[in-house]
């Protein structure tokens, strides 16, 4: 009696075991790992007019999207994987595959049709907007759904807008690196050395960005055949979650000031007519409000910036303290220059608040926030209306290894 | 809160209950004539060739008397030099009066002319049989139903060695040899303390092997004292060779696949646990002497801790704990990353993972599975083996097995490298049959894993540790100091403080004096 309750016993566990093991087991050279997506809209409407003639009937996006999916070939990664045996024509350690379709998920689903492993989203590293994508209305979200929603996906990957097509970016084949966007993952992410980007913003950011409409900026990318370029911000507004603009390099550079985003990079000031260039270490911003009325509120920023002398044509005597004094009031300004143009342009131009502030205001002043919170940088435009001014502090903390490279000052030719 | 712990398990006690005590089943006392009792020798022992049967006479031919001894057991320099020469050569010489035959010329014998240390008297065939068979002499005299027994035990034996499994780079070469005298002479050398007990039993029901259990009178907890000899008395077998199986036969849970005796062949190990109050058993003929109670720390202990400084023991002691994890988790943990969760993995050693794994035919975990039985295979070759053709094997194994099965695409590199990663962590566990039984349950978790992926690995690794909970050494929890929590025992665990800390013996094994310095008690 106790045997036959044992094998029942062993038997339905052994059940359990053989039925509901094994679930999702997939062996990982099956899985196409996908590491970088483009989003761009079709160039033709070739397929969709084809797609309409075959099933009229089914139902249909407002938009189709173009969408390139770039798989690791993990053969080609290895050197000397011809040897082995593997086959690998090209020895290009990567793949695209594009496909058009109005549903993300259906292009993910179609490509399984086409490859001959399964899309595997965890390890997507860059997902790169196409300019049109970004500026039209509601693709932008829509494009990001998908990525949003599936459980597979990470909230970690980067988001960034390509200048003009997004497809190119990916495809470009990179001296150094072998998978293009394992190589742009890791551009992204050089901002101790340059300011000129917008330290990386992931998926989960732009989401909250999106729910919260705020207005947010994402790092531009721009391509050539051979590398990339991360420089300079793409602006969207918070309201309409759409492109509005973009910044350039030094516009960024001012944007990261004034949004405490700064981890390194440098400032050029010029003494004289000779260039002395500082070397950023650490940069932080405070804000100060006055926020009486709210048509004409009045922020001033104050930036405190520290540093090194890395380069100087100047041939100053850095012991000298009114020398270091002058030339910190020289970065001082460089800063507030490059501070004012950014401001310029999203203050006056864009009017869009990616500086931070209405975020600054919800935490600082929640009451004034709840008031205004629909009127800030739409509709009446508080924002817009406001008065901001931005002064700077800076430290010379070390001149550098060396006093002076020579003793000799340049001849000034009068 | 000692007798919880004290539970007999069901099966003991219904032994105990069934069997007797080893009492000589019967007692043929001995002739009073010597021919008779000469002849009865030879026909019950079947007349071997090893048989020694030495007549001679004493006083002028009116006494006989004989010796009877077998060849080898014993020292037949003693026997020649002590006894026989006594007797025929000195005894005359002496102009002593000798008392008339018989039981009178015994006593004067034994009395007055054997000039060895131990002898005794015995009256019946069964005792003389032990004593003789385990190499005594008997000296019979003609017309005495007596025999005196004299200790000649002399066989070759082998000398001191090194402990083979057991190797230390600081710490004290000896270790137990197959003569128990060697072995209580090397612990009671270590233990010169008065408290220090050997209590001898024999087991065996034909085999008769000497076992001693050895334990400090005033420290060991007499539970536990009382109950290995319970358990010891329960042993009924014909032979007991090795201490393999009075381990298997006083432990508390023989479906474990967790050692619940510790195993050394080190006397360093045994008298620094009967310091703690723990036991020893010393059987004649095993060079590996059993420790209880046992812990798994213990198990992951090693005297060298102790040796080197404490920084060093400490470091070397977080090595082996993660050693452990490593040596039944890691091939798991591999299969499970790679089949079910190649997400957790970083991107770059995905992709080359992934790269190494292109064209291996099989599934990771037949893959794994492939790796680690040959891993057990070679290992077990290894150990057939003499020992310079075992390193051949390891080198044939090791080197041309790995590399020629991944250039053959048959495994990954990576599995090479997990392979080999758990084998060397299987072997810094010191205790052999834990590192034995880890190597067991390997397959088991990465079977769990295969199925299930890291649910799989973390269900087994909660289901090892529920019955580790669970099982007891001696009615010792398996997790002391750890699962009943003995915080003054973590001084000795992890982490290995300094020895001027430890003023207290630790408390796993109760010990009735837990005072180890008696200086500056601790609060």
């Amino acid at each position: 009696m106790a045997d036959r309750r044992f094998v029942r016993t062993a038997l339905i566990g052994l059940c359990a075991f053989l039925t509901a093991g094994c679930w999702d087991q997939v062996q990982i050279e099956e899985r196409g790992f996908v590491i970088g997506v483009a989003i761009d809209f079709p160039r033709s409407t070739a397929a969709e007019e084809k797609a309409d003639r075959e099933a009229p009937d089914k139902p249909e996006g407002r938009r189709r999207f173009l969408v390139t999916h770039q798989f690791v070939v993990p053969g080609g990664l290895v050197s000397g994987a011809q040897e082995r045996g593997i086959q690998n024509s090209a020895n290009q350690a990567f793949l695209n595959l594009a496909s058009e379709g109005d549903s993300l998920l259906e292009i993910s689903s179609e490509l399984a049709t086409r490859s001959s492993r399964i899309p595997f989203y965890q390890h997507l590293k860059v997902v790169i907007i196409s300019e049109a994508v970004a500026r039209s209305n509601y693709a932008f979200a829509d494009a990001l759904d998908f990525f949003l929603r599936d459980p597979e996906l990470r909230r970690s990957s980067k988001v960034m807008i390509a200048k003009g097509d997004a497809r190119p970016v990916l495809e470009i084949s990179p001296r150094n690196e072998k998978l293009p966007a394992m190589y742009i993952n890791s551009v992204a992410e050089n901002i101790r050395k340059t300011a000129r980007m917008v330290p990386e913003v992931r998926l989960g950011e732009v989401h909250e960005n999106l729910v919260n409409e705020l207005s947010f900026a994402l790092p531009r990318i721009t391509s050539n055949e051979n590398e990339v370029k991360v420089a300079g911000a793409a602006v969207f507004h918070g309201q309409s979650n759409r492109l509005v603009g973009f910044l350039g390099e030094e516009e960024t550079e001012g944007l990261n000031f004034l949004t405490d985003r700064v981890k390194g990079g440098m400032l050029k000031t010029a003494v004289g007519r000779d260039l002395v260039t500082f070397n950023v270490q650490t940069a932080s911003r405070d804000i100060r409000a006055d926020i009486r009325h709210k048509e004409r509120m009045r922020f001033v920023y104050t930036i405190t910036c520290e540093g090194v002398i890395d380069e100087s044509f100047k041939r100053l005597n850095y012991l000298n303290e009114n020398a270091t004094k002058t030339l910190q009031d020289n970065v001082a300004k460089e800063i507030e220059r490059l501070a004012r143009d950014t401001i310029r342009k999203v203050h006056k131009q864009m009017k869009t608040d990616v500086l931070g502030l209405g975020s600054h205001l919800k935490q600082k002043h929640p009451h004034l926030w709840k008031q205004i919170k629909y009127d800030w940088d739409h509709g009446r435009n508080y924002f817009a209306s406001s008065d901001i001014d931005v002064k700077a502090n800076v430290f010379i903390r070390n001149v550098g290894e060396v006093n002076m490279t020579e003793t000799r000052d340049r001849l000034e030719v009068r | 809160m000692f007798r919880k712990y004290m539970r007999p398990t069901k099966t003991m006690a219904s032994q105990l209950k069934r069997r007797p005590q080893q009492t000589p089943a019967l007692s043929t006392p001995l002739f009073a004539r010597l021919e008779e009792n000469l002849s009865a020798i030879k026909q019950t022992l079947g007349n071997p060739q090893d048989l020694i049967v030495r007549p001679f006479t004493i006083d002028n031919a009116s006494q006989a008397c004989a010796v009877v001894c077998i060849d080898g057991l014993v020292d037949s320099d003693l026997i020649n030099d002590k006894v026989v020469k006594h007797i025929q050569l000195m005894l005359p010489a002496s102009g002593k009066t000798l008392p008339p035959p018989g039981e009178e010329m015994l006593t004067f014998l034994l009395n007055e002319v054997l000039s060895t240390i131990e002898v005794k008297r015995e009256t019946t065939f069964e005792a003389m049989y032990d004593r003789v068979l385990a190499g005594d002499t008997a000296l019979f005299v003609d017309g005495a139903a007596q025999t005196i027994l004299i200790d000649s035990r002399g066989w070759e034996t082998r000398s001191i060695d090194e402990p083979v499994s057991e190797g230390l780079v600081r710490g004290p070469r000896e270790g137990f040899t197959e003569n128990i005298r060697d072995n209580t002479m090397l612990v009671r050398r270590r233990v010169r303390d008065c408290q220090l007990r050997f209590d001898t039993m024999t087991v065996g029901r034909r085999s008769k092997t000497d076992l001693i259990i050895a334990y400090m009178q005033d420290i060991a907890h007499p539970a536990i004292v009382q109950e290995v000899k319970r358990r010891l008395a329960t042993i009924d077998v014909d032979e007991v060779e090795e201490s393999g199986f009075i381990e298997q036969w006083i432990e508390d849970d023989f479906l474990s696949p967790f050692p619940q005796c510790q195993v050394t062949e080190r006397p360093d190990k045994v008298a620094s646990a009967l310091f703690q109050g723990r036991v020893a058993i010393l059987l004649d003929g095993s060079p590996m002497g059993l420790i209880v109670p046992v812990t798994l720390s213990v198990m992951l202990h090693s005297p060298e801790d102790f040796y080197e400084r404490w920084i060093v023991g400490t470091l070397a002691r977080m090595l082996r704990y993660i050693a452990a994890f490593l040596a039944v988790f890691s091939p798991a943990l591999y299969v499970a990353l790679v089949t079910y969760h190649p997400g957790l993995i970083p991107s770059d050693l995905a992709f080359s993972i992934a790269a190494t794994r292109e064209g291996v035919p099989f599934p990771a975990f037949v893959e794994a599975l492939l790796m680690v039985a040959t891993m057990e295979l070679l290992q077990e070759a290894g150990l057939r083996l003499p020992k310079p053709i075992g390193q051949t094997v390891g080198i044939v194994g090791g080197l041309v097995i790995g590399e020629s099965a991944v250039s053959a695409g048959l495994v990954s590199p990576v599995m090479v490298i997990v392979v080999a990663l758990t084998a060397i962590a299987s072997f810094a566990i010191p205790a052999y049959n834990l590192a034995l039984t880890f190597r067991m349950i390997r397959f088991g978790v990465m079977f769990a894993a295969a199925v299930f992926g890291l649910y799989g690995v973390v269900l087994t690794f909660i289901a090892i540790f529920i019955h580790l909970a669970n099982l007891t050494s001696l009615g010792v929890p398996y997790l002391t100091p750890f699962a009943p929590q003995l915080l003054h025992d973590w001084k000795d665990l992890v982490l290995r403080a300094p020895v001027t800390f430890m003023r207290k013996r630790p408390e796993t094994a109760q010990p009735t004096d837990d005072t180890r310095m008696k200086t500056g008690d601790a609060p």
